[in-house]
């Protein structure tokens, strides 16, 4: 099993924290593997632990009170899961569940709240990637009501792919539902439109992405605006 | 069958979900049919009223009702439309459980409930069968 140093490169934000910073902060990290579908925290529970995905992912879920939720944003290997804490909020606002199987390096909230608040670069890369989070979610927001379902079904898969690192993934069907706000039916009615327009294959919840360029002229304005909020995190730093 | 247009058989498709109802025309026009588009009920039975609107197949998917409410729905309109028993009426059912995902189930003569699972060619499956055996009983 690969070290939490070895693992230290495959997360953006520690790869750019400068060497005593990271040093610092490495005997409090453990190495984890996270399961498809293993939620880390949900409401109303406090956030006892945070994550800094490896190659895992992991999606925040808004749910309503009859049960029906929908995907709002999620982290990967460019950030911290749990970054609520470092805004003082302790309690679990949203569901974060795992939806790319994978592994993470994991920290106690204490010991992250420690190393936040002595400052350096920790401090801005994590407020950094929370106003990132921020835009992918208000984005988010105004991609639901504004884009056809076709649309955000292109963009969601671009996310993905982005994340994955590659372009064949899983996702469950009632996932993808939540995904994009809609009923379950109307997952395999929008895949086969974007299949039958040569983007995708799409069966029993096994995507594959056949014309990315295809993908991106598909999508909304939300995926480029998106993606470079992303891409622009940590750019001007010289990692130790 | 309706050959008015061709050879392209005529669904008559009821949508209330507005997200569903563009990629669902989308793939329907794409397998060569020719879809004629409802909203809701009332929009529906406006439409066939007079009995000059032709269609092979009903295509029923409401939001917030029952099966039985659906199935209704599409047999008022059959009638209404003076389309005979033998026209396929198909209903997509808002909610319903994982265990029947994937499944068409035939309620009664040409009656059909087709739930919708992962594989996106199912819907595309049936209504080809449908229409290619109320073709053959036309002959």
């Amino acid at each position: 099993m690969a070290t939490t140093s070895e693992q230290r490169s495959k997360n953006r934000l520690l790869a750019a924290l400068p060497r005593e910073e990271y040093d610092k902060l490495e005997p409090n990290l453990e190495r984890v593997s996270l399961s498809l579908g293993e939620i880390l925290f949900e409401p109303p529970d406090p956030i006892r632990k945070a994550y800094f995905p490896t190659s895992s992912i992991i999606s925040f879920m808004a749910e309503l009170p009859n049960g029906d939720s929908v995907e709002v944003g999620l982290a990967g290997k460019e950030g911290l899961v749990g970054v609520d804490v470092i805004l003082g909020i302790d309690k679990a606002s949203k569901v974060a569940m795992v939806q790319g199987a994978g592994d993470a390096l994991k920290i106690a909230v204490p010991a992250l709240k420690e190393a936040f608040n002595h400052g350096g670069k920790l401090q801005q890369y994590l407020l950094q990637f929370t106003h990132a989070l921020m835009s992918q979610i208000s984005t988010s927001v105004l991609c639901n009501v504004r884009h056809h379902i076709d649309v955000r079904l292109a963009r969601w898969l671009l996310m993905y792919c982005d994340g994955f690192g590659a372009e064949e993934f899983y996702l469950t069907h009632e996932f993808t539902a939540n995904l994009l706000g809609v009923r379950r039916a109307s997952i395999s009615v929008v895949a086969k439109q974007l299949q039958d327009e040569g983007l995708i294959t799409y069966n029993r919840g096994h995507f594959r992405v056949l014309n990315r360029e295809g993908l991106e002229a598909k999508t909304c304005e939300c995926y480029p605006v998106v993606k470079e909020e992303f891409d622009s995190l940590y750019r001007d730093t010289t990692p130790g | 069958m309706n050959t008015e247009q061709g050879n392209q058989p005529t669904i008559f498709l009821i949508e209330e979900d507005d997200e569903t109802r563009r990629p669902l025309v989308h793939n329907l026009r794409r397998e060569g049919y020719r879809v004629l588009v409802s909203t809701d009920e009332e929009d529906a039975l406006e439409r066939v009223s007079g009995g000059h609107v032709h269609a092979d197949l009903v295509l029923v998917n409401l939001v917030g009702k029952s099966v039985d409410e659906a199935l209704s729905v599409g047999r008022r309109v059959r009638n209404h439309a003076k389309y005979d028993g033998h026209t396929p009426l198909v209903v997509m059912p808002e909610k319903y459980n994982k265990d029947v995902e994937g499944t068409d189930v035939n309620v009664e003569g040409n009656d059909w409930i087709h739930y919708l699972g992962e594989e996106p060619d199912q819907l595309q499956n049936l209504l080809s069968r449908l229409l290619q055996r109320a073709g053959e009983n036309e002959q």
